[in-house]
């Protein structure tokens, strides 16, 4: 029996998660990293993550595979809460008020879906 | 009419496809607005929305319009899964998209984002003399590294 089928989804997921995985090596040794440099790189390892988590859904022929799915979605909200936190602060170091609501008003939202 | 798994599932994958869509539609409008804060303050003269996103004054600027252009492309692929969960389009459209778009987004956003930080550092590290070294290399850069200066 086959444990993994790498179907063209698996392999496109896959070609994402390790672009996401180059970046986020890229920025971590590169960057001067400041408030808005480290919500970047907290962006891409989530969309890295979210993206592992889709080839093994795809790829990994077992019954503990749907679990990936719920935790794709997760991380993918997190990655969204991250590139709107550094929306907030590019290209500034410091995190402001409003940044601070919109976290509290994002994280809200997440425990809504 | 009774919710059977199939639908409860269903339910889910579109609620989620409109959370995404909301949550890629946030970041894109923060940073039209901010393209159109960095144009007033360039321009000291309070100018409109989409005049601010056709002709974006100042370095700021320009680079929150690309990412705002960046996340309106995130934007539509939102929109693209929110409608393969309504069956709207196949998930064949669906993946063949975001293999092509998401790629381009990813490299898209690094591009920007490593022309217009203002801290970031390409390559190479700062070297540090000591006062021994500079004594040492005096001949080539004692002029320039002087203890007294």
């Amino acid at each position: 029996m086959e444990s993994i089928l790498l179907s063209k989804y698996a392999v496109s997921s896959f070609t994402q998660a390790f672009l996401g995985l180059l970046i986020t090596a890229y920025l971590l040794v590169s960057a001067n990293k400041n408030c808005s440099a480290w919500r970047l790189i907290a962006f891409f390892a989530a969309i890295t993550i979210s993206m592992m988590s889709s080839f093994l859904l795809m790829a990994v022929q077992a019954p503990w595979r749907v679990w990936f799915g719920p935790l794709q979605g997760l991380v993918g909200f997190f990655g969204f809460i991250a590139i709107t936190q550094f929306a907030y602060t590019f290209p500034g170091g410091e995190a402001s008020t409003r940044s601070r609501r919109a976290l509290i008003l994002s994280l809200v939202g997440l425990l809504g879906v | 009419m009774a919710i059977t798994f199939q639908s409860r599932r269903d339910l889910a994958l579109q609620g989620m496809g409109l959370a995404f869509a909301v949550y890629s539609f946030w970041p894109m409008v923060v940073f039209a607005i901010q393209t159109r804060a960095y144009t007033n303050e360039s321009l000291e003269v309070p100018v409109g929305m989409l005049d601010a996103l056709q002709n974006p004054v100042g370095r700021e600027a320009r680079a929150h319009r690309a990412f705002a252009l960046l996340m309106a492309v995130l934007f539509a692929l939102s929109l693209q899964a929110l409608a393969e969960s309504l069956e709207l389009v196949s998930l064949q459209q669906l993946i063949s998209s975001l293999a092509t778009f998401y790629i381009l987004f990813l490299v898209s956003f690094v591009f920007v984002y490593v022309n217009n930080a203002p801290t970031f550092k390409l390559y190479g590290k700062t070297r540090r003399y000591s006062h021994r070294d500079l004594d040492d290399r005096d001949g080539e850069y004692g002029q320039f590294y002087s203890r007294d200066a």
